[in-house]
C-alpha cells in the first residue's frame, strides 16, 4: 500500500481499530480503486465486509472535501449544509434497506461525516419520501422501482447530475431478471446525466462473474473485479432415516420427518427452514405450529405473499432473538444480515447450487466460520440431489445467471418513464438505451415500433383510434400530458407481477397478504383455507379482497401460487447424474441404497453418457419415461415436442408430465417404442419449426404474456382495497388481452416477444437444443420393465398433466369433463 | 349440429348456441347478455393500447345468428355498453349495424354498466333499442341482469347475465357456460373481451360449456 493510499484510509482504518478490525486487502482495494475512479465488481459472500468495502470510498471521499474546505472561520455560526445526493445504493429488497441504511449511519458518524442518508422505497417514511425527491440527502437507499419512480419526477433530474456513486448490491439477484433490465436503463440515465459516475456492483459467487461485470458496466468492459473475502466452507448434512427404517415405495416422506426436524429446531438457539414454495412454507408451518413445545409466537412463518408487516415483524424478531424459528421461502434468501441465525435448514430439493449455497450463508454471518445446512429430504430421491449439491460445491459447479436480452415490455415502460420525467428526445434516447447490455442489438424499427406502441398503440394507427398515452410535442419531444395516465404509470412502475392478487383481509381489518385470484375464485363463502399460517374462513370476496375470519377447527386448502416451481440447475441435474452413477460413500446415497438396487434391478440406473428410457405397460396402457435430467422446464419442453413428433409419425394423443428428471408420454393408443423412434424423436434437427406448431406454444405465450401486459402498461395496476372506479372498469385479464391483440393486431411487438420469452425462458430453447444434442451424443439404453420403477412412479403420479391432441373440441371437452368426474368420485 | 342444443326450461323449449345465446322460438327471440360494447374504445382512451375490432366481430356473429334463428327480436340482459356513450367509436359500427337490422326490434334490460342509457332517452333513440328499467317478466319467464334486479311481484324462471360465468377443464382453458338451477339460470357474457367468474356445477344444476364450435353439457355432482 502506497503512503497515500494509507493517510486516505486514515480515517476508516482508524474507526475500523475502534471496534477491534483491520480493513482486508480487498476493502482497501475497492477504496482505492473508487479513488481512482473506477469502476469495478466485488463479489464476496455476505457478512464478510463488503458494505464497507464500497461505501468506504464515497465516504472518504465526502470526508476528504469537507476538511479541505472549511467552513469560513470568520463567521460565528457555521452555515447551514445543504446536502447534496452523492450516494446512491440501490438493494432489490426492501427488507435489506433497513439494515443498510443502519450501516451506512454507523460508519459515517463513525469517521466523523455529517451526512443525511435516507430511505426511499415502498417503506420508506413520507419525510424521506419527500427528502428523496427534494435531494436533502447526501446518501440514499432505494429500489431499482423506487430510481424508476424518482426517474418519472421532472424535478429530480438535476439532483441526480450530482451523483458521485451509485452502488448496486446483490447484483446476481437482478442479473438474470427483468427488474435488472430495468436497472440497466436506470443506471444508462444517471450515467446519461452524470458521465463520471462512478458505480460498484456487489456480487455473491456466479458462473458468469466477468458477464455480471459487463451488464452492470458496459461502458466500462475493463473495470476491475474484485474478488472479497474467501468463501466460507461450506458443510452439507441430510436428516437421514434410522438405520432400518424404510422408504415408502413411493418415495415420498412428506412430513415424516417432522419430528426428527422438530429435534434440530431445539438443539439450537435460532432456525432458518427454508421452504420451496409458499405452500410448501405454510404446510411445514402449520405441522410444526401443532407440535411445537414453546411459546407459539417463537415460532414465524416469512413468504413473499404476506403483508409486509407480518414479515417486518419476524424478521425483528430474528434480529431481537423473540423467534426460535422462521418457516421461510426465497423471500429471505437475500443478504438480510441475521447474526443470530444459528442453523440453517432446507426442505426438500436444493434445485441450484448457488440457491444453497446463499441459503447456508443466512447461518451464522459471521466471516470465517463455516455456512452449514441440514437438508430435510420430503422425497427419497431428494438425498441423492443432497449428495450431488455437495459434489458440485467441492468442485465449484456453480450456476451463471443470464440477462435478459430486448426486453421490449421493460423500454416502453422506461420510456413512458422519462416522457413523464420532463420528456425525452428520441434519438438520444435511443443512443443511451443501446448502451446497455440489454438493448445493444435495438435495431431502429423495433425501437420505432416501441414508440409507436407508447404513442399511437401499435404500428397502425388505424387499429387504435383514440388512444393516448405518450404526446410527441411540437419540439419534437415525447412527454406525458394527461395527469390521470401519469398517476396510473406511477403507480404500475416495476417490474414485479402482483398478477390478479387478491387480498387477504381479516372483517375487522387487518391485512394478512394476498394470494392469487384463480384459487380465491374456487371458494365460497365458508370456505376454509390455510394462509399466513393461519385457518380460516372466506367470509366474503369483493373489489379483489377476501374478508376472512378465524376459523374454529377443521382441514383447509393451502393456495398453491403459480411461478412457486422452480426447476433445477442444469449444472445440479448433470451432478445428480453423476452421483447415481458414482460409488456410495455418501451418507445419503447409503441411505437409500435399498431403493437404488431396486431401481438397478428393475430397470438401470442412470448415469453420464448414457440416456435412461422406460417403455412401460401398466394398467391403463403404455408409458414412455426419458430421463435427460435437464430440470423440469425443458423436460416440459421436450414433452411437447415428442408428443408432436410422435403423433406425425402416426395421429395419436398423448398426456405428458414432467419433474426435474425426466418426463413422461402416455399416448392415447398403443404404439410401439424402439430405439429407432427415440432417435428420431429426439433430434436436434427443425427444434424451433417444431416447437412453434405445437399446440402448447400458444397457451405458454398466452400466459407468458401476463408479466409482459403487466410491465408494458397494459394492465392496471392492483391496488388493495377498493379501487376507484376509473380503474375498476378496466380491469381485464392478460390472457383475454392477449386473444384480443392476437386477433386483430396479431403482429404485435409485444406478442413477439411474448413468444420469444417462451422460447428462451420458459422452454429455455438453448438448453433444450444442448439436451437434445447431447442426447443424440449418448448410448440408448432401452429398458421395458413389467412395473413401475423408483424413478418412473413420481412422474406417473404427478397430477400436474398437459396434453397435447389433435382431437376436436367437442372430444377434448368431453374427455377433459369425464376425467372431472373421475376426481369427483374419488 | 354440435355447436347448439336443445333443452327445456320451465317447461319451455329452447335453443343454446356455442356462441353464447340462448334462441327462444315461441317469442322468435334471440337472448344474449354482456355485450360491453366500446369496452376497447374505453381502454384506449385511458392509455391501454387495445386494437379495434372486437365490436364489429360481436355484432357481426349477432348476424349470423340471428339468420339461423329467424330471430325477430333480440334481447339483451344487461351491461349493452361499457365506458362512453358520446363519440365513441362503437357507435358508428353500431349504426351500420341497426341499419343491416333495420326490422330487428331491439330490447335491453339495463345493467349496471347501462347507467348512462338509463338516463339518456335520446341516446338509447339513437341506438334504435328499447330499454327495460326494471326487470322484464314474460312467462315463463323473468328476464334481469342480475338476480338482485328482480322485483317483489315479478314471478317466473329468471334468465339473467352479470356474472360471466366459466368453467375450469383440466388440461383446457377456460370456456364461458351457461348455468341453469331450479330457479333460474345464468348466460355466459356474450363478448370474448370480458373475464369470468370461475363455477363448478352443483347438484341440481345444468351446466352447458360453450367451446370453439361446440356446446358440450358438462355433468355435475349426482343428486
Amino acid at each position: 500500500m502506497t503512503r497515500r493510499g494509507a493517510a486516505a484510509d486514515a480515517a476508516l482504518t482508524a474507526w475500523f481499530a475502534t471496534r477491534g478490525w483491520t480493513p482486508a486487502p480487498f476493502q482497501r482495494e475497492v477504496w482505492r480503486r473508487y479513488r481512482d475512479g473506477e469502476s469495478g465488481l466485488l463479489h464476496t459472500p455476505t457478512g464478510s465486509g463488503k458494505t464497507l468495502a464500497v461505501a468506504g470510498g464515497p465516504l472518504l471521499d465526502a470526508l476528504a472535501r469537507m476538511t479541505s474546505a472549511p467552513p469560513p472561520s470568520g463567521t460565528r455560526r457555521k452555515p447551514a449544509r445543504v446536502p447534496q445526493l452523492e450516494l446512491l445504493w440501490i438493494t432489490p429488497l426492501r427488507a435489506l434497506a433497513a439494515d443498510t441504511l443502519r450501516a451506512l449511519r454507523e460508519a459515517a458518524d463513525g469517521i466523523g461525516l455529517d451526512w443525511q442518508i435516507g430511505l426511499r422505497t415502498g417503506d420508506a417514511s413520507a419525510r424521506d419520501k419527500r427528502l428523496a425527491r427534494a435531494g436533502r440527502l447526501d446518501a440514499l437507499v432505494i429500489t431499482p422501482e423506487s430510481l424508476a419512480l424518482l426517474l418519472s419526477y421532472p424535478d429530480t433530474a438535476p439532483r441526480l447530475s450530482q451523483l458521485r456513486c451509485v452502488v448496486v448490491d446483490e447484483w446476481h439477484e437482478l442479473l438474470g431478471n427483468k427488474r435488472g433490465v430495468l436497472l440497466q436503463l436506470g443506471l444508462a440515465r444517471l450515467r446519461a446525466l452524470n458521465p463520471a459516475l462512478r458505480i460498484w456492483g456487489l456480487s455473491a459467487t456466479l458462473g458468469n462473474l466477468d458477464e455480471a461485470r459487463d451488464v452492470l458496466l458496459p461502458h466500462a468492459p475493463d473495470a476491475a473485479i474484485v474478488a472479497g473475502a474467501k468463501p466460507r466452507d461450506f458443510t452439507l448434512e441430510s436428516v437421514l432415516p434410522e438405520a432400518g427404517e424404510r422408504f415408502a415405495w413411493a418415495g415420498h416422506l412428506g412430513l415424516a420427518q417432522l419430528p426428527r426436524v422438530l429435534q434440530r429446531l431445539g438443539a439450537e438457539r435460532t432456525s432458518l427452514l427454508f421452504a420451496n414454495t409458499r405452500a410448501q412454507a405454510e404446510l411445514w408451518y402449520r405441522a410444526l405450529a401443532a407440535v411445537w413445545p414453546e411459546a407459539p409466537q417463537t415460532l414465524a412463518l416469512h413468504h413473499g405473499s404476506l403483508d409486509p408487516k407480518l414479515r417486518a415483524a419476524a424478521e425483528q424478531g430474528l434480529r431481537e432473538g423473540s423467534v426460535r424459528c422462521v418457516v421461510a421461502t426465497s423471500s429471505l434468501d437475500l443478504g438480510v444480515d441475521f447474526p443470530a441465525v444459528d442453523q440453517v435448514l432446507q426442505i426438500g430439493s436444493p434445485k441450484g447450487v448457488a440457491r444453497l449455497l446463499q441459503r447456508a450463508g443466512r447461518a451464522r454471518h459471521r466471516p470465517g466460520e463455516a455456512g452449514h445446512v441440514v437438508c430435510v429430504p420430503t422425497h427419497a430421491l431428494e438425498l441423492v440431489e443432497y449428495a450431488a449439491a455437495r459434489e458440485a460445491v467441492a468442485r465449484g459447479e456453480i450456476e451463471a445467471r443470464r440477462p435478459p436480452l430486448l426486453s421490449l415490455d421493460v423500454l416502453a415502460q422506461h420510456c413512458v418513464t422519462l416522457a413523464l420525467g420532463g420528456g425525452f428526445d428520441a434519438d438520444a434516447l435511443y443512443a443511451e438505451v443501446r448502451g446497455t447490455h440489454a438493448f445493444r442489438t435495438l435495431d431502429p424499427i423495433v425501437w420505432r415500433a416501441t414508440l409507436d406502441f407508447i404513442v399511437q398503440g401499435g404500428r397502425a394507427l388505424s387499429n387504435y383510434p383514440d388512444f393516448r398515452r405518450v404526446v410527441r410535442g411540437e419540439d419534437g419531444r415525447y412527454r406525458v400530458e394527461d395527469r390521470r395516465i401519469a398517476l396510473r404509470h406511477r403507480l404500475s412502475i416495476g417490474t414485479i407481477t402482483g398478477d390478479g392478487a387478491v387480498q387477504v383481509k381479516f372483517l375487522r381489518g387487518g391485512g394478512l397478504g394476498s394470494v392469487e385470484e384463480s384459487f380465491v375464485g374456487r371458494l365460497r363463502r365458508g370456505d376454509r383455507f390455510q394462509f399466513a399460517g393461519r385457518l380460516l374462513e372466506l367470509v366474503r370476496l369483493e373489489d379483489m379482497t377476501a374478508y376472512v375470519r378465524l376459523a374454529r377447527a377443521g382441514e383447509g386448502a393451502v393456495p398453491k401460487w403459480m411461478g412457486g416451481r422452480m426447476a433445477m440447475s442444469g449444472e445440479l441435474g448433470r451432478e445428480v447424474e453423476r452421483v447415481f452413477a458414482g460409488d456410495r460413500t455418501a451418507p445419503e446415497m447409503r441411505a437409500i441404497a435399498r431403493l437404488l438396487d431396486l431401481q438397478a434391478r428393475l430397470s438401470a440406473l442412470p448415469g453420464p453418457g448414457r440416456l435412461l428410457v422406460e417403455s412401460i405397460r401398466a394398467r391403463r396402457g403404455q408409458h414412455l419415461f426419458v430421463y435427460p435430467f435437464a430440470g423440469r422446464l425443458v423436460h416440459e419442453g421436450l414433452a411437447a415436442l415428442l408428443s408432436l413428433r410422435w403423433g406425425r409419425i402416426a395421429a395419436n394423443s398423448f398426456t405428458f408430465s414432467a419433474n426435474d428428471y425426466g418426463l413422461l408420454l402416455t399416448p392415447a393408443q398403443d404404439a410401439a417404442v424402439d430405439a429407432a423412434l427415440l432417435r428420431t424423436l429426439l433430434s436436434p434437427e427443425h427444434l424451433i419449426d417444431d416447437l412453434r406448431e405445437s399446440l402448447n406454444l400458444a397457451e405458454l405465450a398466452r400466459r407468458q404474456f401476463r408479466e409482459i401486459a403487466r410491465v408494458a402498461g397494459l394492465l392496471p395496476p392492483s391496488l388493495p382495497g377498493r379501487a376507484p372506479r376509473s380503474l375498476r372498469q378496466l380491469q381485464a385479464s392478460s390472457g383475454l388481452l392477449f386473444d384480443v391483440l392476437r386477433r386483430f393486431d396479431p403482429d404485435h411487438l409485444l406478442l413477439e416477444q411474448a413468444e420469444r420469452e417462451v422460447f428462451s425462458a420458459q422452454l429455455e430453447v438453448a438448453r433444450l437444443r444442448d439436451t437434445l444434442h447431447d442426447c443424440a451424443a449418448r448410448t440408448l439404453d432401452l429398458r421395458t420393465p413389467a412395473g413401475f420403477t423408483p424413478l418412473s412412479f413420481p412422474l406417473w403420479a404427478d397430477t400436474m398433466r398437459g396434453r397435447l391432441s389433435t382431437e376436436d373440441w367437442r372430444d377434448r371437452v368431453r374427455r377433459a369433463a369425464a376425467q372431472l368426474e373421475r376426481r369427483h368420485e374419488r | 349440429m354440435s355447436d347448439e342444443l336443445s333443452i327445456e326450461l320451465a317447461g319451455e323449449p329452447v335453443r343454446l348456441h356455442a356462441e353464447r345465446a340462448l334462441f327462444w322460438p315461441r317469442a322468435a327471440t334471440l337472448i344474449v347478455a354482456d355485450l360491453h360494447l366500446g369496452k376497447a374504445d374505453h381502454f384506449r382512451r385511458a392509455g391501454i393500447a387495445l386494437p379495434r375490432g372486437g365490436t364489429s366481430l360481436d355484432l357481426e356473429r349477432l348476424d349470423a345468428l340471428i339468420a339461423r334463428s329467424a330471430a325477430t327480436r333480440l334481447l339483451v340482459l344487461g351491461d349493452l355498453v361499457h365506458g362512453a356513450l358520446a363519440d365513441a367509436p362503437w357507435r358508428a359500427a353500431w349504426a351500420a349495424w341497426r341499419q343491416r337490422q333495420a326490422s330487428l326490434r331491439v330490447e335491453l334490460v339495463a345493467g349496471n354498466h347501462d347507467r348512462r342509457l338509463r338516463r339518456d332517452a335520446s341516446a338509447r333513440d339513437a341506438l334504435a333499442l328499447h330499454l327495460h328499467q326494471d326487470c322484464l317478466a314474460e312467462a315463463p319467464f323473468v328476464f334481469a341482469h342480475e338476480m338482485r334486479d328482480v322485483t317483489a311481484g315479478a314471478a317466473g324462471y329468471v334468465l339473467s347475465g352479470h356474472l360471466h360465468p366459466v368453467v375450469r377443464l383440466p388440461g383446457l382453458p377456460r370456456l364461458p357456460a351457461f348455468r341453469f338451477g331450479r330457479s333460474g339460470g345464468v348466460l355466459p357474457a356474450f363478448t370474448a373481451f370480458a373475464g369470468g367468474l370461475a363455477i363448478e356445477p352443483q347438484a341440481g344444476e345444468r351446466v352447458f360449456v360453450c367451446a370453439p364450435g361446440a356446446l358440450v353439457e358438462v355433468p355435475g355432482p349426482a343428486d
